[in-house]
């Protein structure tokens, strides 16, 4: 495939942690949560290196065999997530409606899957009502 | 959520000490699977969630709902910290706007200077720090794009250092600092010439401004020492900058501005306490200083209130506020200060003496200041 996916860097700040990806989009208000697999498969999308040649340097890089059904349910998957920049035509066969096919299954196994949680990022401060308030030390204060 | 303990947060320590590169790793399988509930409770309660995350994420023998919980409360934190920079940089924008001068302080940059990420450092809230004549620009502009006053008596500001904003809309909290101390903790490190040693960082592309990397670690000193290090994030910070910044920090500067703003023993004590925690390695020009009883005995009573968990008492905090200081002069005011006036605690006919004092302070000695330094600690009010 002659395709060049491009990741999408508007509206996006995203960090690796730990060797997976998260990604907040301030566009969407969603926040991501990329797998390892995923986040090796977002860093090529320079706009630059085809399908074909990301699936072959994924095949050296894990190497296993038939790499390009695992990078196909990945594509799908980020471009569902508005994470490319170009919209990419995917055969409907290489992914099913969860993104992820037998045929990606068997080439991978689990471990390699490419996966990503989404969520609706929830406000700062509702992020953080959970947490138990710290003691407070009250501030020196003039005394009258 | 389960409790913790000692051990846990002594297990914690070591996970912080493996990431940060100054220990072996810990042997997972060989702990009980059962401590690791203590583990991430401890995490979160210090906001350590990375290093344990970071940890979590290449051990063995910890349990999978245990590990689920750190990768989601890591995932949490770095979504937050992330909205709460998007916030930062609109605010920026506007103050740039506005030419108003304008430096990030505490959370994101600290994230940025010992953590080189945005996901790694747990914080809550944005501190800017403004010029004092600046203030009354600044509060207005926060008006402007949503932010109401938090503080609950807006007019009581005498004696502070910040003003606390909210905005209703995403709950983001904003603290607009004009000092980086309350003038009563009595570490004028302004003074030292903060304003002209501010260096620029780069957030997601954009150039911020913060303090110097001695300033940044001489405020860490100077914050976590005050709330009585109740987070041991505060020192992880200290740590992580000594570990990775210390080859290019000015020590002998750092000691310099220290000695003029009084607090050498605070900045003593912190960087002791991040290397008994964190085994990280002092620099020749501290260690020679550490030679010091009072020094160490400050040490010893907050590593065993870090440590075995139990925060200092508020006498014992009190004492503490007075003893970090290095001249006596300083030490007295602080302890001034502290003088309960109340009726209702007697001390006899010692108030007689402390309650005008107090009071010339309050409604003169502001006057004088304007008058002998050309402005105010206290900003002008907005209308």
């Amino acid at each position: 495939m002659s395709q060049q996916p491009r990741a999408r860097k508007d509206q996006l700040i995203s960090e690796e942690v730990a060797g997976e990806c998260v990604v907040y989009d301030s566009r969407q208000k969603k926040a991501h949560h990329l797998n390892s697999t995923l986040t090796w498969v977002w860093s090529r999308c320079d706009g630059a290196t085809s399908i074909d040649a990301m699936a072959a340097a994924f095949e050296r890089q894990f190497d296993i065999k038939n790499g390009r059904d695992i990078l196909l349910p990945g594509l799908k998957q980020l471009a569902d997530c508005q994470l490319l920049e170009n919209p990419l035509d995917i055969p409907y066969t290489a992914a099913d409606e969860n993104g992820i096919s037998r045929r990606a299954m068997v080439a991978g196994g689990s471990v390699l899957m490419p996966a990503v949680i989404s969520m609706v990022a929830p406000t700062p401060a509702a992020a953080q009502s959970d947490k138990k308030p710290k003691p407070k030390i009250p501030p020196i204060k003039i005394k009258i | 959520m389960p409790a913790y303990n000692a051990a846990d947060t002594g297990l914690l320590l070591s996970v912080c000490r493996h990431d940060l590169g100054t220990a072996q790793a810990v042997d997972g399988v060989s702990i009980e699977s059962s401590r690791w509930g203590g583990v991430l409770a401890a995490a979160l309660d210090h906001g350590l969630i990375s290093p344990l995350h970071s940890y979590a994420s290449k051990a063995d023998g910890i349990p999978e709902p245990i590990r689920d919980s750190i990768r989601s409360a890591a995932f949490a934190q770095a979504v937050r910290n992330f909205q709460l920079v998007e916030t930062l940089i609109e605010i920026l924008r506007g103050f740039r706007d506005c030419s108003i001068e304008v430096a990030v302080i505490k959370g994101p940059a600290v994230a940025l200077i010992a953590y080189q990420q945005i996901a790694s450092r747990e914080f809550t809230d944005l501190d800017l720090f403004v010029r004092p004549e600046d203030v009354s620009r600044a509060r207005a502009l926060l008006g402007n794009i949503g932010f109401r006053q938090a503080n609950e008596d807006p007019q009581r500001l005498r004696g502070e250092k910040d003003i606390q904003f909210i905005r209703d809309s995403d709950g983001v909290l904003v603290e607009l600092h004009w000092a980086l101390n309350a003038p009563a903790m009595r570490f004028p490190v302004e003074r030292t010439g903060i304003w002209n040693r501010l260096q620029t960082i780069y957030l997601q592309n954009e150039p911020i401004r913060t303090l110097a990397l001695e300033d940044t670690l001489l405020a860490l000193c100077i914050h976590g020492s005050k709330h009585g290090w109740t987070s041991v994030k505060w020192l992880f910070d200290i740590a992580r900058i000594v570990k990775c910044k210390g080859d290019i920090l000015d020590w002998s500067a750092l000691l310099e501005r220290c000695g003029t703003a009084g607090c050498t023993r605070t900045l003593l004590v912190s960087l002791q306490m991040a290397h008994i925690l964190f085994a990280v390695k002092l620099p020749d020009a501290i260690a020679v200083r550490l030679n010091d009883s009072a020094i160490m005995a400050l040490v010893e009573c907050f590593e065993r209130a870090v440590v075995e968990g139990d925060p200092l008492g508020k006498a014992d905090l009190v004492s503490y506020h007075i003893l970090i200081h290095d001249r006596c002069w300083d030490r007295f005011l602080v302890a001034y200060r502290y003088l309960p006036v109340s009726r209702s605690i007697p001390i006899g006919p010692l108030r007689y003496i402390v309650r005008p004092l107090r009071l010339f302070q309050l409604y003169h000695l502001n006057w004088l200041r304007t008058v002998l330094v050309g402005h105010a600690d206290i900003p002008q009010k907005t209308h």
